[in-house]
């Protein structure tokens, strides 16, 4: 280790001596040993790498204390914790000037330290929000390279990972286990999110906005791609009928509108699959006149914007 | 399910009912069914018109009603609810559905839904001569045959195939045809559903009776409110019929990722799609119809608003040429008519001036003075409305609303809203609010309506012209033609100025979506022009001789009574006519008799009035005699003439009020130009007249709007009048 680094595990080792002294905390120098031994150790840990770490040291802590004690670092901030939902925290000493996120893999678990453009981003929030940043960490959720190497684009839900957001691309399930699931709304493209696992056996999931617990087989039987299902097929020529064009013709392929005016539209004809044709604009700029369905109909702007043609 | 009941043909008299579009012709349909025997009124609780009429045929025995034009029959606007409710609950034996051949695609999405609700259904493809026109050719038998109905091709305003309408009507209404009605499918996902929920409805012991059980299952799908609310209610066991119903559309939506209406809706356009592949062929006729050519024109960017101010003015222009100038109707103009025909009969009442003086005040300012100077106006109106009627017919009307939206937008107010303001008196040629607080019923959402209907007796409708005729004749006769145009514009002016206050304070709301038809052009038939106009003006007309009469009699008892005492003024008068060779005591004698006349006024219940208003009235330059007309016009705008006149000593009934009343203004000292600018202003905004009044309460379903719109006028003219009269006078303009 640089000298330089150990003058600042020396100054942190003071600080804490002087926290602690002042917080009347009890047995300061088992606490401080540990300390120094965190101060030692670079990169993360779990408590009982550390707890191993200490008895090959030739202390010997119980694994309550230890964890307490890092917990306390921890609000001291003397230690970073980087938690993950069913895997042992991790913890690393903290550098007061040298901040870092991480991003952390939901299968295998393994972390990698994100240093890059991280005071811009607190300059950022900064700016953007008025707060004076103190500290900030990000604890980014992925799938390492690894992990995603080794899965096929189509998986079974039985190989994601909980947090892993995913959608439906087949189902090979049969019988009420099918029908009780098609009732909660799982279907093709319907997304599902994998809440929890049970080990290898099976687990909870989120079907749209409902939760379910499967079992194993339901999860082997069920075939998934990672992300959102893409948006059916609206080709990226798709525009807005404001933007088609006095003279153009365009079919419509979606009505982002709701309610009132989408109940109107509905009625007068414009529905997704009618052609459309944009015959001229009005004097002033609004509104449109369009042939649809076999005759002229006059539309707002504002209204027109929500009908979404390609051309 | 039976809707009808087979015993009711022979005894009673069979109901039919006219359900479609609006602008498909359903109206000129019924016309041709029912003739002259017609009834118009309102359905119980809601501003949505009634017409029923007896079929004018020897054979047939039946009524018909013609529901509101709808374009569908969801539970969401008054006029679909009124129709919806009018087929299920009066139980039609007939449903006659009037098509627009020319424009089937959205026309047979109601028949689709009639078809859903099982009712008795003949279709009349109206407009099959326009149809033809655009190249289309209609296999009418094959679309009997694929629908399963009756279908009747018509040409409405020809009456070409009313006959065959009427008999294939009375056999449906009999029960006498037979054939299946195709049953409507949405695709095999959602049929299953439909029959599924349809199932569960028709076991549920009360609802199965109350709807047709596959019509009830598509609304409950179709998430429809009035339905639910109705099933909680009727149903034997509403929780399980909603479970049910939650199912199915939980499978559609998950199935489709779109709302099950939506769904519902597309998979009935696809029926109405499949329909029309199998019926029509469209022959090699070019697109550019008439409509397209015409369109071209008065829509374009530049074309379009010079052609719209181009026939602003011919109709101001024509209107007045026809009713006022040519001498066309046997060697004089409509109005001059009028104007002899009260000119005879204040002739006709003269001779009373002797013998019962009280009487002959009566009648002579009174009545006659007071509707006389009105009926006048009538020649004008008619031409007015008859011409706005031909502009509506054609469907220019549209195009108006068309290119004017975005100009009115930004007033809170739409295209639309300018059929109300013009009927109004918006082309400044004359106009009734009346009419025009009707017309709003055009605009399909509440406060649109609501604000339209608050502005448009702020237009110069027929009852304040007379007014602004006078006065300008009086103070502004070199520029005449400059001042109407200005008082045309300042009516506007303020009405646009309240429309954005009112809705940005008053009547709150997003702005409603705007979708509006253009239908196509056609030539307007005479006889749909007439009984438009004709409508219309009889408002106006029978407003004079209900209202405006009643007003007129009560404002001469006003003004009457109580009597002052004048015994005193009687006898120097009476002593100075007796010396007849002095000129100068003759003058005097006048002198005198004017004072005397308005002693009395004073003294009278109005004059007491008038004066006490004064106090406030006074900085808009307006006396109390002025007030008095004022008050009168509260009821009916155009008593305010003769008012005046009467308050000013006029002791002829000259229906031409206005001429000699001008004269007299004129040179009375105490009258300015100022002053006469600042009453006209008074008048075009204060207060709408009381028949106005009265239907805006109906139209707007409270007193509370017809009190605003009191209020809120009569501080803006009060405060206008003030300033103009205060700011004036400060900078000596017109004193």
């Amino acid at each position: 280790m640089a000298s330089g680094l150990k003058d600042i595990h020396k100054k942190i080792a003071a600080d804490y001596q002087r926290i602690f002294s002042q917080d009347g905390q009890g047995q300061c120098e088992a606490r401080i040993s540990i300390l120094r031994a965190v101060l030692d150790r670079e990169g993360h840990f779990t408590v009982d790498e550390l707890r191993e770490l200490l008895e090959q040291a030739g202390v010997s802590y119980e694994r309550d204390f230890l964890a307490r004690t890092l917990e306390s670092f921890v609000h001291y901030g003397l230690v970073w914790a980087v938690r993950a939902s069913d895997r042992p925290v991790r913890y690393e000493h903290a550098h007061l000037e040298r901040h870092h996120d991480h991003v952390i893999c939901v299968r295998c678990g393994r972390i990698r330290e994100i240093d890059a453009a991280r005071p811009r981003r607190l300059a950022e929030i900064e700016q953007a929000t008025g707060y004076r940043v103190l500290d900030g960490q990000v604890t980014v959720r992925g799938v390492c390279e690894q992990c995603l190497a080794g899965r096929p684009e189509v998986f079974p839900l039985s190989a994601g990972a909980p947090g892993e957001e995913v959608h439906v691309v087949r189902l090979e399930l049969t019988g009420p286990e099918r029908k009780r699931l098609i009732g909660m709304g799982l279907a093709e493209r319907a997304r599902i999110e994998i809440i929890s696992r049970d080990g290898e056996a099976g687990g909870v999931i989120a079907i749209e906005q409902s939760r379910v617990a499967v079992g194993r087989t339901v999860l082997d039987r069920i075939f998934v791609q990672a992300g959102r299902a893409p948006q059916p097929a609206v080709s990226p020529r798709a525009v807005p009928l404001t933007e088609l064009g006095v003279g153009r013709r365009g079919r419509i392929v979606r009505i982002t509108g709701s309610g009132p005016i989408r109940h109107r539209l509905m009625e007068m004809g414009v529905t997704r699959g009618a052609n459309v044709f944009v015959e001229r604009v009005a004097p002033l700029g609004d509104p449109i006149e369009v042939t649809i369905k076999g005759y002229y109909l006059a539309i707002r702007k504002n209204e027109a914007a929500q009908i979404i043609v390609e051309p | 399910m039976v809707l009808f009941d087979a015993t009711q043909t022979r005894q009673t008299i069979l109901r039919a009912v006219i359900a479609g579009n609006p602008n498909c012709g359903k109206t000129c349909l019924f016309n041709a069914l029912t003739g002259a025997n017609q009834k118009v009124g309102n359905y119980p609780g809601v501003t949505v018109e009634r017409r029923e009429g007896r079929v004018r045929s020897s054979e047939v025995a039946m009524t018909v009603v013609d529901l509101p034009g709808t374009y569908s029959l969801t539970a969401l606007s008054a006029d679909e609810v009124v129709a919806r409710h009018t087929m299920l609950h009066e139980r039609p034996a007939v449903v006659i559905n009037v098509v627009d051949a020319a424009n089937l695609e959205r026309n047979l999405y109601l028949t689709v839904q009639l078809m859903e609700m099982e009712m008795p259904l003949v279709v009349a493809l109206n407009m099959v001569d326009v149809a033809e026109r655009h190249g289309m050719t209609i296999d009418v038998d094959r679309m009997a045959a694929v629908l399963g109905l009756p279908v009747v091709p018509t040409v409405g305003n020809r009456c070409r195939g009313i006959q065959d309408l009427l008999s294939r009507s009375h056999e449906v209404a009999c029960h006498t045809t037979d054939g299946a009605t195709r049953a409507v499918t949405y695709g095999h996902g959602v049929d299953d559903e439909v029959d599924a929920l349809a199932a569960v409805v028709a076991a549920d012991a009360k609802l199965s009776g109350r709807y047709p059980a596959r019509w009830a299952a598509v609304k409950l799908l179709e998430k429809d409110e009035e339905i639910i609310r109705d099933m909680r209610v009727a149903a034997a066991h509403p929780a399980a019929v909603e479970a049910a119903a939650a199912v199915a559309i939980q499978a559609i939506e998950s199935h489709y990722h779109e709302p099950s209406e939506v769904i519902l809706a597309e998979a009935r356009y696809g029926f109405v799609s499949g329909i029309i592949r199998e019926c029509v062929t469209h022959g090699n006729v070019s697109r550019r119809s008439v409509t397209d050519a015409v369109d071209a024109v008065v829509c374009h960017r530049l074309l379009g608003p010079l052609v719209l101010a181009g026939v602003v003015y011919s109709l101001f222009v024509v209107v007045f040429k026809i009713a006022d100038e040519w001498h066309w109707l046997f060697g004089r103009s409509p109005t001059q008519w009028m104007q002899t025909l009260f000119a005879w009969l204040a002739y006709q009442a003269g001779g009373l001036a002797d013998t019962s003086p009280m009487l002959h005040s009566l009648l002579a300012d009174g009545v006659i003075g007071g509707v006389g100077g009105i009926m006048a106006f009538v020649p004008l109106i008619f031409v007015m409305f008859a011409l706005i009627a031909a502009l509506e017919d054609t469907g220019y009307m549209a195009r108006v609303a068309f290119v004017l939206d975005r100009a009115l937008k930004v007033f809170g107010l739409q295209g639309k809203s300018i059929m109300a303001m013009i009927v109004s008196g918006g082309l400044g040629g004359g106009g009734c609010a009346v009419p025009g607080v009707l017309a709003t019923r055009v605009l399909r959402d509440r406060e649109d309506r609501l604000v339209t209907m608050l502005i448009a007796p702020l237009m110069n409708c027929g009852a304040k012209i007379p007014v602004y005729l006078m006065l300008i004749g009086a103070f502004f006769a070199e520029r005449q033609a400059g001042m109407m145009f200005l008082l045309w514009l300042l009516s506007w002016v303020f009405a646009l100025i309240s429309a954005v206050v009112i809705r940005r304070f008053v009547v709150r709301g997003a702005q409603a979506p705007f979708v509006m038809e253009l239908p196509t052009y056609h030539v307007p038939t005479l006889r749909g022009v007439l009984r438009h106009t004709w409508s219309r003006t009889w408002m106006f007309i029978r407003k004079a001789g209900t209202l405006i009469l009643a007003t007129s009699v009560l404002m001469w008892f006003a003004m009457y009574f109580p009597r002052a005492d004048t015994a005193d003024i009687d006898g120097r008068i009476a002593s100075l006519q007796s010396q007849t060779a002095d000129s100068d005591a003759s003058a005097q004698a006048d002198a005198l008799q004017r004072e005397r006349q308005s002693a009395q006024l004073r003294h009278s219940a109005a004059g007491r009035a008038g004066t006490a208003l004064e106090t406030v009235t006074r900085w808009a330059g307006m006396d109390w005699r002025d007030n008095i007309a004022l008050i009168g016009g509260f009821a009916a705008k155009e008593v305010i003439v003769s008012t005046l006149g009467v308050a000013y000593a006029m002791a002829d009934a000259d229906s031409d009020e206005g001429g000699t009343l001008s004269a007299h203004l004129r040179s009375d000292p105490g009258w300015t130009p100022l002053r006469a600018f600042a009453l006209m202003v008074f008048v075009m905004l204060y207060a709408p007249c009381v028949t106005v009044q009265i239907i805006t309460r109906r139209e707007s379903g409270s007193w509370k709007w017809p009190l605003f719109s009191m209020t809120y006028t009569i501080a803006l003219a009060l405060l206008m009048a003030t300033l103009i009269y205060q700011v004036g006078g400060a900078f000596g303009w017109g004193v």
